[in-house]
């Protein structure tokens, strides 16, 4: 305090007399122990308050953790999306998947005949005559009507409870083979606990009951579901319109033999263009019909039979081959998956280094700083202390 | 933190606070609040960085407890000084004149709050105008103006009182 002040005060002994005040509300030993062993007291609760979560370093760790869990979940998701994830093998779970599928479309071959219909309007301005009407162009191709044979496509689906995914399609693919059919189509997927296969098989109709009866031979037949459809009508009246066409074809090949000019012989050259577009989609037509009556598809489910014991009647036991067998199987469940798991923490760890290691250097300069910034303020406080006392 | 460290820091910071507490808060709960205040300060401790005296920031801490306490409580005033049972009783410093701090007692209780704090932290405590500004939440220049206008005020209370006592 300024010596003006001070004076000013200590004059006339006021600055007595407020000492004296004051000091009725200083402190005497007892409190001050009083005191102090509060303090300690209080001090010690907030240390024990404070243990569970080990200063702030606990929240940093489960911060850290969090973000790693994040990081990873983003990675697995990005590796994932670009297909890189499905190539790993865990040891413990050796899985052999793989997908022939060589299923033909023929979808776009059903086209209609409106190009057709075009260029007879534009024949007609010509004075050529418009192809036979589809009847009479039909009668007139084959003559006497012969005897039809009926067109039926047969497809049957069905599933296999089976004792081995693997074994079974190797065997209905030979079987189909054998026959004279063909395989389609095939999938096969093998998991610890889940073992799936699916064919899509073309067996020659003729043979088709045969191997359908031959199905039982590798496993039980869950599900079977076959059904047909008849397009004798459709196929018809698809080859009369083509036999019509090709009528039409003869006739301008006919008028283009006796054309004498340029124009005309351009003329029927486009209109034949047009006829022979025609012709192809129906010929396209009759050829899936055919494949599809003359190979009836089957397409097969194959499920793993089931080796857990299934006690439908509790009050009968079961045998003691079959409790062993179930006893075998859960060790080998439990092994399995605590080996998977193992297998997964690996490569999660795999996935999570990099940013673990970038956590750990951040997480280490933090840790410097904040030493250093703890050092200055303890030595501020020291020279605190220090002034406090020399003044005192 | 250190606790020879802050044992030292104890020493010389738990007289001023336990001053402080004591002239506003009632007297039997003065240990409890005193106590608080010391352990918030050791709480505190790791973060004080030198950017004021050390008592200047205990005595800050202090305000903000005292502050609370009311706040908690939502009582606006304190005990009036001179009902305040040191006094009354004869505190630690008032040796056999105990008239004369009864007296006392009625002068400061004639005086605005503010003006008996900045007595306290200037002429008692030994803070300089802007280590109380800082305390007080004023400027350097307002406490050293009310500092003069206590000073005025406790000359003339004192005589004031003297004079109704002869």
């Amino acid at each position: 305090m300024e010596d003006r002040e001070l004076r000013s005060w200590e004059d006339d002994g006021d600055l007595g007399r407020v000492k004296n005040f004051f000091a009725a509300f200083s402190p005497d030993e007892a409190a001050g122990e009083r005191v102090r062993a509060k303090t300690h007291a209080l001090t010690q609760e907030r240390g024990k308050a404070k243990r569970p979560l080990k200063m702030p370093r606990l929240r940093y760790i489960i911060a850290a953790a969090a973000l790693v869990l994040i990081c990873a979940a983003t990675v697995n998701i990005a590796a994932r999306g670009d297909g890189s994830y499905g190539n790993d093998n865990f040891a413990a779970a050796p899985s052999a998947s793989y997908v022939e599928d060589s299923v033909k479309s023929y979808e776009e071959m059903g086209q209609t005949e409106a190009a057709g219909r075009d260029v007879g309007n534009y024949l007609a301005d010509s004075s050529v005559s418009e192809p036979m009407s589809e009847p009479q162009a039909a009668a007139g191709a084959t003559g006497a009507a012969a005897p039809r044979e009926d067109k039926i496509i047969y497809t049957m689906e069905a599933q296999l409870r089976v004792n081995s995914v693997a074994e079974a399609m190797r065997g209905l693919e030979a079987k189909a083979r054998a026959l004279g059919g063909y395989v389609a189509g095939s999938r096969q997927s093998n998991q610890d606990y889940w073992q799936y296969g699916s064919l899509t098989l073309r067996i020659p109709s003729e043979e088709f009951t045969l191997f359908s009866d031959a199905l039982a031979e590798w496993g039980t037949v869950t599900d079977r579901y076959v059904y047909s459809d008849d397009v004798t009508e459709s196929y018809f009246d698809v080859e009369s319109r083509l036999k019509s066409w090709q009528a039409q074809e003869d006739r301008y090949l006919e008028f283009f033999s006796a054309a004498e000019t340029v124009e005309e012989m351009i003329l029927i050259e486009s209109a034949l263009d047009e006829v022979r577009r025609e012709k192809e989609v129906l010929e396209g037509q009759l050829k899936y019909w055919d494949s599809k009556v003359a190979y009836s598809e089957v397409r097969l489910e194959l499920t793993q039979q089931s080796t857990d014991v299934a006690v439908t009647d509790p009050w009968q036991p079961v045998s003691f081959s079959r409790t062993l067998a179930a006893a075998k199987n859960a060790v080998i469940k439990t092994v399995s998956v605590a080996w998977n798991g193992l297998n997964r923490a690996v490569v999660f760890l795999g996935y999570a280094l990099p940013v673990l290691i970038l956590l750990l250097v951040l997480w280490l300069a933090a840790r410097a700083w904040l030493r250093r910034r703890k050092a200055r303020r303890q030595a501020a406080l020291a020279q605190a202390v220090g002034t406090e006392t020399q003044k005192e | 933190m250190d606790s020879d460290l802050f044992g030292q820091a104890y020493d010389v910071l738990f007289p001023a606070v336990y001053r402080y507490v004591r002239l506003r808060v009632p007297a039997e709960e003065t240990e409890d609040v005193t106590a608080e205040i010391m352990a918030r300060i050791w709480k505190a401790s790791g973060k004080f960085a030198g950017k004021s005296s050390l008592k200047t920031w205990a005595l800050k801490i202090a305000a903000n407890h005292v502050a609370d306490y009311y706040r908690r409580r939502k009582q606006v005033t304190t005990v009036p000084l001179n009902e305040q049972p040191a006094l009354i009783a004869g505190g630690p410093g008032l040796d056999d004149s105990v008239p004369e701090a009864l007296l006392l007692g009625s002068v400061f209780a004639r005086l605005p709050e503010n003006q008996v704090a900045v007595m306290e932290f200037r002429l008692i405590e030994g803070l300089s105008a802007r280590e109380t500004a800082e305390v007080m939440g004023a400027t350097p220049q307002a406490v050293d103006s009310l500092l003069y206008r206590a000073k005025q005020n406790f000359r003339r209370a004192w005589e004031q009182e003297t004079a109704s006592v002869l």
